[in-house]
């Protein structure tokens, strides 16, 4: 049998792939224990005598009290699924602080930056290394004579 | 209103040069970045330029974006045609909704006064992976809007019909040729004339709306309604009516004339807590659910 070794090491510092993230912990929203309020922004008129374009969300998360807003896009639909998608977010957050999506996501980030310092790092310590130990040319090994030959080929004097 | 201050220009333009024409229809620097981010976002960057300028002389976004989202739909928007906005959006989810909650064997839908077409195509939209037959018609007096509802019913591949025709005409069912309808939607204009006039602090229509939105979608009272029922709901075998508008005194109107015929009224209000449509109902017709969407019950 072929046995794979893992090291213990590598499988905690390993950085996880993006399509192995955990996924979206939509789950956590239950319609009936949140509020949904649209901010149109101001009182005065409505209808036909003004138009705005934009539809601010706001979703209020009856049980713990968080309030997310959302306004990213101008469609009230998309606007509402992105507030239910952070407000996960946060949920997730709260319930399991320590695997939760944004964690891991944020650990990932940082991951990446340290490795990727990691490679600069170890790419210009031996840039440095090799600047610092100059090449020394070659010594060539001649016979005399041909050495003489090429003295005289060089000197150019009249026989 | 108040002019933009110089320091709020010289902040604007620290933050992005495309940011200061945007500010006199936005009146602040997050509003004004959340505009741009969407124009950045929709247009090519050659027509950045081109697109603020146009906001600065009070153009509406949805006229330089081309679209306006409505339920799921991007309806397209084009200059002399009223743009759709969220109010009716709203009531018109819920009475998708609520025609889904129906199970109605056959919809057949006539939308007066509709511009776009976006309430007809949403409620098409909605309704279309239901087992309920749709026979929706949509029609409006304005050639321009004629237009570009075909155009947004072929962009979105769905079935409704379109016509030109008028709400004042007597005759108007049968040149629609429709007697077999259930249900009558409309978003008329509503605006008196004395209130289009006025400034949006007193209740009237702000600047954008009025420069450059058709005022043939916006000037319109009672007569609106009025027609509406007697050239359309009555004569038809219609069970129920919703109509928009935006004073008390148009619902009482509705009411008044309504009830004579043996309806029953309520008005909904939208989000806001304004009054926003007046739906009819036949005491034991297919529609008494409307009921369930009013806030008031004459």
């Amino acid at each position: 049998m072929f046995k794979r070794h893992i090291s213990i090491t590598s499988c905690l510092y390993s950085i996880p792939k993006k399509n192995k993230l955990p996924p979206r912990p939509k789950w956590l929203i239950k319609e009936d224990e949140i509020k949904e309020k649209f901010l149109k922004g101001g009182s005065g008129p409505g209808g036909q005598k003004i138009n705005k374009c934009n539809s601010k969300v706001q979703l209020t998360h009856i049980p713990t009290g968080i309030v997310v807003t959302c306004q990213a896009t101008r469609s009230q639909q998309q606007n509402r699924d992105k507030a239910r998608e952070l407000l996960a977010l946060k949920l997730d957050d709260l319930y399991n602080a320590e695997n939760s999506r944004n964690n891991i996501i944020h650990d990932r980030q940082l991951k990446l930056k340290q490795s990727k310092a990691k490679k600069a790092n170890r790419k210009y310590k031996k840039l440095e290394e090799e600047k610092d130990t100059p090449s020394t040319p070659e010594e060539v090994i001649m016979d005399p004579d041909q050495e003489f030959d090429e003295f005289i080929k060089s000197a150019k004097v009249d026989v | 209103m108040t002019r933009v201050t110089a320091k709020l220009i010289r902040q604007a333009r620290s933050i992005s040069p495309y940011l200061p024409p945007l500010l006199p229809a936005n009146r602040s620097i997050n509003q004004a970045l959340l505009e741009l981010k969407w124009i950045k976002c929709e247009l090519p960057k050659n027509e950045w330029r081109k697109a603020v300028n146009k906001r600065l002389k009070w153009v509406p976004l949805q006229y330089i974006l081309k679209t306006q989202p409505f339920g799921n739909l991007n309806i397209l928007c084009k200059d002399g045609v009223l743009i759709p906005r969220w109010e009716t959006e709203e009531w018109c989810m819920k009475l998708a909704n609520l025609i889904k909650g129906l199970k109605l064997e056959k919809l057949s839908m006539i939308d007066a006064c509709t511009g776009t077409g976006c309430i007809s195509l949403l409620i098409n939209d909605e309704l279309k992976s239901t087992a309920t037959n749709l026979d929706i018609h949509g029609f409006d007096v304005s050639g321009k809007a004629y237009d570009l509802a075909k155009e947004n019913n072929e962009f979105h591949h769905l079935s409704v019909n379109f016509h030109l025709g008028d709400v004042f005409d007597e005759e108007i069912l049968d040149k629609l040729q429709l007697t077999d309808v259930n249900l009558i939607t409309s978003n008329p204009p509503y605006i008196p004339e004395e209130d289009y006039n006025k400034s949006v602090l007193l209740n009237g229509v702000s600047k954008s709306v009025k420069l450059h939105e058709p005022k043939l979608a916006l000037v319109g009272n009672g007569e609106f309604y009025y027609n509406l029922l007697y050239n359309l709901v009555f004569p038809s075998s219609a069970d129920g009516f919703v109509f928009e508008l935006g004073y008390k005194e148009q619902a009482d109107l509705v009411n008044e004339v309504a009830k004579l015929n043996g309806w029953r009224v309520g008005y909904m209000k939208d989000s806001a807590e304004k009054i926003r449509c007046v739906l009819g109902w036949k005491a034991d017709g297919k529609f008494k659910s409307l009921k369930d969407l009013c806030s008031y019950v004459y």
